[in-house]
């Protein structure tokens, strides 16, 4: 086994003890722990952001689909089609498709879940539900977009390793505090968007956040197809 | 015709391909041969464009690739750990890249796999080892390409896969197409090709 690996699986471990802790306070008395989608009991006084954040921790599905769609789409199908002149920005949104429709799946499955397993919350706190899981939506894509971003940057193992370890920092700064830190810097950069996007985004919080989300996936998006245009393609 | 003139490629600090000279005239098959990690599969992928040169240029036609080309404009490949769609079937594959040039129509593509021997109605990801090198090929010929790169062609092939690919490749060549291809395989310099080349720490030591 490389060791890149075995750096990767034991943040991996890490970082799903930690997450296994925290569902386990969390959701105390719930059958799925992992599948309680948005706690809403918890966080009747705003948006459940940092819930969203640990419920996708330790990135597990994320991986996944990473290390499937971009080896497959930037590099050994990739090859195939830029040697044909494929505009790169075709194959990145190729690759995109797919992750959006797996992210779809992941994040209806949850939603589903809810509507079964806890159908009082769910129909009490359908608007906040609903709007949770657009927001957690969106945070998975920015996570897997920003993982293909690394990517053209450094080998696709160490990419895995440096998200895990920020992860699993994120957790321990969590566990450490106790309070509303959220993961580290991704969120604290976004907030300063807020400034430039407050007059476009008029509305609830909500809007504001899926606003600097999806502002950001847009940005991550350009950055990524400019890196790949320029990288060699080994 | 293509030509490598003055190419070197440097990854992180390591000289890979070290002021290569070589010209390419079509029509006829080169064999690269050399040790593992001598930088056969790198010359394929600069001549495919997929490594842009540190110096020196790769010419195509007269034209300078990634500066008056990004691409060879007619270029068919084969290159290790290569994939195509494995939800959808042969056909249907060479459909969908058939889409983005569409300098190949419907009889192309089902001749380029019966060439390959390859009828079945299978999705790509039921293929076995055999069967997914033969696409590869199908898919590195089917648009009639007048430049085409193979790595290791042969692997994974049963002995009338072999025999398919070197009849193939033998027409190839008679169309006009310059073949270049990387192999470890002497009966493939025997049987198909016209002229060998060694490559050694990045650079050609011997050319026949």
């Amino acid at each position: 086994m490389k060791k890149n690996s075995q750096w990767n699986i034991l943040f991996l471990i890490l970082s799903m003890v930690f997450q296994s802790y925290f569902f386990y306070l969390r959701g105390m008395g719930y059958a799925f722990v992992y599948a309680i989608g948005v706690n809403v009991e918890k966080n009747q006084g705003g948006f459940p952001y940092m819930e969203m954040c640990f419920m996708c921790l330790p990135i597990f599905f994320i991986l996944l689909l990473f290390s499937e769609y971009y080896t497959f789409y930037m590099e050994n199908y990739g090859r195939v089609l830029v040697i044909r002149n494929c505009k790169r920005w075709k194959i990145c949104m190729k690759m995109y498709q797919h992750i959006v429709i797996k992210l779809l799946i992941i994040v209806g499955t949850q939603w589903l879940i809810n509507f079964i397993f806890f159908r009082k919350i769910f129909m009490g706190n359908i608007e906040i539900v609903t709007k949770g899981s657009i927001l957690y939506f969106f945070l998975l894509l920015l996570l897997a977009l920003i993982q293909i971003l690394l990517c053209t940057f450094v080998q696709e193992n160490t990419v895995q390793i440096i998200l895990n370890l920020y992860v699993f920092l994120s957790c321990i700064m969590m566990w450490f505090f106790r309070t509303d830190i959220t993961l580290l810097f991704f969120p604290g950069k976004a907030s300063l968007m807020k400034v430039y996007l407050k007059e476009f985004c008029v509305g609830s919080h909500f809007y504001e956040k899926v606003g600097i989300d999806f502002m950001m996936l847009i940005v991550i998006g350009a950055i990524t197809i400019i890196r790949y245009k320029k990288k060699d393609i080994y | 015709m293509i030509q490598l003139e003055n190419m070197t490629k440097v990854i992180k600090k390591q000289t890979v391909l070290d002021d290569i000279n070589i010209k390419f005239e079509n029509g006829k098959i080169y064999g690269l041969y050399g040790p593992n990690g001598s930088g056969k599969t790198m010359i394929l992928r600069t001549l495919a464009g997929l490594v842009i040169p540190t110096k020196g240029n790769v010419i195509v036609d007269g034209k300078v690739l990634h500066r008056e080309i990004s691409f060879p404009p007619s270029v068919g490949i084969i290159i290790e750990n290569m994939e195509l769609l494995p939800h959808l079937t042969a056909y249907e594959n060479l459909k969908e890249l058939a889409r983005i040039k569409q300098v190949s129509d419907e009889s192309d593509i089902v001749n380029s796999l019966q060439r390959v021997g390859l009828t079945s109605e299978k999705k790509v990801k039921n293929y076995s080892l055999g069967m997914k090198q033969r696409l590869n090929v199908a898919q590195a010929i089917f648009e009639k390409p007048e430049l085409i790169l193979l790595d290791e062609p042969m692997n994974a092939l049963d002995e009338e896969g072999i025999e398919r690919v070197y009849k193939i490749l033998k027409e190839e060549k008679k169309r006009g197409a310059c073949i270049i291809m990387a192999t470890h395989n002497k009966r493939d310099f025997d049987e198909i090709c016209d002229e060998t080349i060694k490559v050694n720490n990045g650079r050609l030591e011997d050319v026949k």
